[in-house]
């Protein structure tokens, strides 16, 4: 992937987008990405931690205590209302974004 | 299950949290590469390989959580806050009578220190009203020797203000009389002849027009400052005035300027009588002396100089002016003063005194609840043994029974304002009419905040003891026993002791004091102050300006207002002086005929002069004792014939017949005044003051401008007030009088002081020994409940009821015992501090102390009585069977 800035406020964007489909855990959460992209984006699992510590500071997500089907404690995050408006932005910032860079890409007509 | 795991994660531990957070995700990794086949081993290893660095995970979120932790931490002592509050309104609720008897002792407490409080903040607390008032001084001249001190002289005063270095402005001023002839109604007011650097120094502006100018100083300039009071009261608030004139003394002033409302002029002896008027210094026969010392100094420090500062500054400069002038200015120094100290000073020292009383009543009623409150925490002990068996700390249980006390004592805090409002107008009446600022005293925001802390203060204070020791349980012998005996019931019981020796000891120390008020006041009172109170009436008459110029025009007015004054039915006596008993300070030193002989530099002795005529000394009551009183003839200004008082005669011939016999004012060896007569003393400056020697000649011989008419009345003297008025203005319908009030009114507000703080130390003394009375019941109590099964057993055994009283008695008499050991020592250090104001007692007077003991072994031996006689009241049976 692209620089690391990039690739966190990406992250982000992932992850918030995830947990739009419902509360999740961090090891649920990294799982959905990598199946829904195809195994193209592998989340390294020890970046993925701090990632959601940071988007809980920032209020876009909260955690609480739960239990897994199989009956393990693992903390499961849900989106706020507040992450559910920086989804909206970030998502419209991304669009904007690659349509930009593909812009770039495509060869101008002469 | 998930409640279960909120009461384990009590502490928020962020580092186990991420720890368990990362541990679960391996978790979940494993079960689901187990699902695909692997072993659990090779599980755990791929888990842990695919994780990456778990560190870098904990280092990464260490922050986010720090903050996490400090909010769960904020948000759980909020919660855990409000957990005690409401628990402890629970507690207070389920003893309604002990909580409401608490409240209400509270109450008092608080609320006397409130009401007093607020007294000190307006009269002392408060700046004076004007731009920087810390740098405002006040400049006395002193004598270094003597240690008297006083206004200066002008040519001083112009020799300060030339050659110091420290003071921005300086002005000298000196209080008139002036008539204000015009208009229908004729009226005298107080005013003050200024040199311009006093409105300098004041610094506050004009409203309209302006202040005098530094040319006008010393010149015969017509122009006056009227002040806002005056302004409104007689013109009508004209705003034409600047350019209207004025009558003062038959002549015509232009108005230069209006002061503004919040301005006045300081004085020491001006508090109750402000100055209304400002006109320029004239030049006139003493403006040049250095030995007339008639002017106040107002000065404003510089910025940055300290008043000690100056006052070396002043000191090098009175060490100039003596070399200069040793013949008049030898030992005179300045002494510099700050003003706010000197205004408000004496006020404040009598509030603080009525404080201090209210403060040591309030401790005595802390002492009495936190005694409440140990015996509660006796009945509580199953209670705090659960909570601690549950988990709870020490510090835990301590916070919540502090919480108790806090909340009992803001309630009384609350109580006590109201009760301070609501005595608010009452305290106001027994103000002395000499305190400054008096109208300023209300119960405002600084004065809310006091009463809050002081309640914070007050529930830490009589709550901290009793919730540590009820926090001290020792479990397992709480949750057997359930009762009072035991060993952490001795020591509760041994605290309390301890509280009550400190209110008997605080309740002695006040009492002793307040008796010894009492005592002073009851003398002074009863004192023979030299005049008659009863029947003088007294009134100030001005005879200035044009057309009292001559002396022959004064002596004619007095003749006609003697004849007239004397027609009046019910007088039997009128006469006129320049100075009246009580308000004496017209001075000077003498020396008698034979020691100047012996030995011309003698120095001489301070020796009171009045001026008068008439009938003064009859009208006054007082009494001639050898001699005669003054005739006409003695009026020779060469050699006039005196009369002198006792104390002079004493003084000067002790134990020889005084009359014809001789004696001058130092440095006037002209005229030498002959004793015609010898009269009682009069008190000169205040009531109870030793009497000085005195001299009084006849008006003609040191006529002045300022005088006073005495009346006496055969019936009351305020009857004569009218028809007098209209006698004086019958000979001259232009001469106003002032300051009418016969001498019993003006010992009165002279005592009012010493009224004031005798009655207030006096009731909260009484206050406190009830509530001492109170606090030695409650130990009894608690000591008799105790003893109830020991008790018991021994009446069972045979011991004769009146024994076990006895028994019981003589606890208490130990508690008092010790309290008054204490109270002595304590009686003996506040007694010292208080011994100025003590007078005709000695501040160790064995009667008082005694009466003071007696009273408190007698109410405690009472209160202990009722609790002794109802504990051995009871059947053995019961005893025996009671916890």
């Amino acid at each position: 992937m692209a620089g690391s800035n990039l690739y966190t406020g990406t992250l982000d964007l992932l992850i918030i987008q995830t947990l739009s489909r419902g509360p999740n855990h961090g090891y649920g959460i990294g799982k959905s990405i990598r199946d829904l992209s195809g195994g193209i984006l592998a989340v390294e699992e020890g970046a993925l931690y701090p990632a959601l510590h940071r988007l809980n500071k920032k209020g876009w997500i909260e955690g609480s205590w739960g239990e897994t089907e199989t009956g393990r404690r693992a903390r499961f995050y849900s989106l706020t209302r507040k992450g559910r408006k920086a989804l909206a932005r970030e998502t419209a910032r991304w669009d904007q974004h690659a349509r930009a860079v593909q812009a770039v890409l495509q060869p101008t007509e002469a | 299950m998930k409640r279960l795991f909120r009461i384990w994660s009590f502490e928020p531990d962020p580092e186990r949290d991420l720890a368990d957070e990362i541990e679960a995700h391996l978790g979940l990794k494993v079960e689901e590469l187990m699902s695909k086949g692997a072993s659990e081993d090779e599980a755990w290893q791929e888990a842990r390989r695919s994780f990456g660095d778990p560190e870098r995970a904990r280092k990464e979120s260490k922050p986010h959580a720090a903050s996490r932790e400090r909010k769960h931490r904020a948000g759980e002592f909020l919660d855990s806050l409000s957990q005690d509050l409401r628990y402890a309104l629970r507690t207070l609720r389920r003893s309604p009578g002990m909580t409401l008897l608490t409240i209400v002792i509270l109450a008092l407490g608080i609320g006397a220190n409130t009401a007093i409080f607020s007294v000190l903040k307006a009269v002392f607390l408060q700046p004076l009203p004007f731009p920087e008032p810390e740098e405002l001084t006040f400049v006395w001249n002193r004598n270094a020797r003597t240690g008297g001190y006083g206004p200066t002289t002008f040519p001083d005063f112009l020799d300060w203000r030339e050659q110091n270095q420290s003071f921005e402005a300086m002005g000298a001023f000196g209080g008139a009389y002036l008539n204000l002839t015009d208009g229908e109604d004729p009226v005298q007011i107080r005013g003050a002849r200024v040199t311009a650097g006093v409105f300098d120094v004041l610094e506050i502006p004009p409203a309209m027009g302006r202040a005098l100018l530094p040319e006008e100083d010393l010149t015969e300039e017509q122009v006056i400052v009227l002040s806002h009071h005056l302004w409104t009261e007689r013109y009508g608030a004209d705003p034409d005035i600047l350019e209207k004139t004025v009558q003062v003394d038959g002549s015509a002033y232009d108005v230069v300027g209006v002061m503004p409302e919040v301005f006045y002029h300081p004085t020491p002896w001006g508090l109750t009588d402000p100055y209304l008027a400002w006109i320029p210094m004239p030049t006139d026969q003493w403006i040049h002396s250095r030995n007339s010392y008639s002017y106040q100094v107002l000065a404003r420090l510089r910025d940055g100089i300290s008043r000690a500062r100056a006052q070396e500054d002043m000191n090098r400069i009175g060490a100039t002016l003596e070399a200069q002038y040793p013949d008049t200015n030898e030992n005179e120094r300045a002494w510099v003063v700050p003003l706010h100290v000197l205004l408000y000073g004496d006020a404040a020292a009598i509030v603080l005194l009525v404080l201090l009383a209210t403060g040591a009543v309030l401790l005595v009623a802390c002492g009495n609840i936190a005694g409440f409150l140990m015996a509660r925490a006796a009945t509580r002990r199953t209670e705090m043994a659960i909570r601690a068996s549950l988990g709870a700390g020490r510090a835990r249980i301590v916070r919540q029974l502090l919480t108790e006390s806090i909340v009992l004592a803001v309630a009384g805090g609350i109580a006590g304002l109201l009760l301070a409002a609501w005595s608010m107008g009452g305290l106001k009446t027994l103000i002395p009419p000499t305190f400054p600022r008096t109208e300023d005293i209300r119960l405002d925001a600084g004065i809310l905040l006091f009463t809050f802390i002081l309640s914070l203060a007050t529930g830490v204070i009589f709550g901290l003891v009793p919730a540590l020791a009820a926090s001290r349980t020792r479990l397992t012998e709480s949750l057997k026993e359930g009762g009072r005996a035991g060993r952490s019931g001795k020591k509760r019981l041994r605290t309390q002791n301890a509280f009550v020796v400190a209110q008997i000891a605080l309740s002695l120390c006040l009492a002793h004091v307040g008796l010894l008020l009492v005592r002073s006041y009851g003398t002074l009172q009863e004192l023979d102050q030299g005049f008659d109170p009863e029947h003088t009436l007294t009134m100030g008459v001005s005879l200035g300006g044009d057309r009292y110029d001559e002396l022959e025009e004064r002596e004619a007015f007095l003749r006609v207002l003697f004849a007239r004054l004397e027609a009046i039915p019910g007088v039997t006596a009128a006469g006129v002086t320049s100075k009246l008993p009580l308000r004496g300070g017209t001075n000077g030193p003498t020396v008698t005929e034979e020691q100047f002989a012996q030995d011309p530099t003698t120095e001489g002795v301070l020796t009171e002069v009045s001026s008068v005529s008439g009938d003064y000394f009859a009208s006054m009551g007082i009494p001639l004792l050898a001699g005669r009183t003054l005739t006409p003839d003695d009026a020779d200004t060469i050699q006039p014939g005196v009369v002198i008082n006792e104390a002079a005669a004493q003084r000067f011939w002790p134990d020889q017949d005084p009359l014809g016999r001789r004696f001058g004012f130092e440095g006037d060896n002209a005229s030498w005044l002959t004793v015609v007569g010898v009269v009682g003393n009069v008190r000169q400056t205040r009531p109870g003051a030793t009497p000085r020697p005195e001299v009084y000649w006849d008006y003609r011989v040191n006529p002045r401008v300022q005088m006073y008419l005495t009346l006496d009345a055969q019936g009351d003297p305020r009857e004569l007030i009218r028809p007098a008025r209209a006698a004086v203005l019958s000979v001259d319908p232009l001469l106003p009088v002032s300051n009418i009030r016969t001498m019993g009114e003006m010992l009165a507000t002279d005592l009012s002081g010493r009224e004031f703080y005798t009655l207030l130390v006096g009731l909260f003394s009484a206050l406190a020994v009830l509530l001492a009375a109170a606090g030695i019941y409650g130990v009894i109590s608690y000591f008799v409940a105790q003893r109830t099964q020991e008790l018991g057993i021994r009446l069972a055994l045979g011991a004769a009821r009146k024994g076990l009283v006895l028994l019981v008695l003589r606890r208490a008499l130990v508690i008092v015992f010790w309290g008054l050991v204490v109270g002595l020592a304590a009686a003996w250090i506040a007694s010292r501090i208080i011994s100025g104001l003590l007078f005709g007692v000695g501040a160790l007077d064995p009667t008082t102390l005694m009466t003071g003991v007696g009273l408190l072994v007698f109410v405690g031996l009472t209160a202990a009585l009722v609790p002794g006689l109802r504990g051995t009241r009871l059947s053995p049976v019961a005893a025996l069977r009671a916890e």
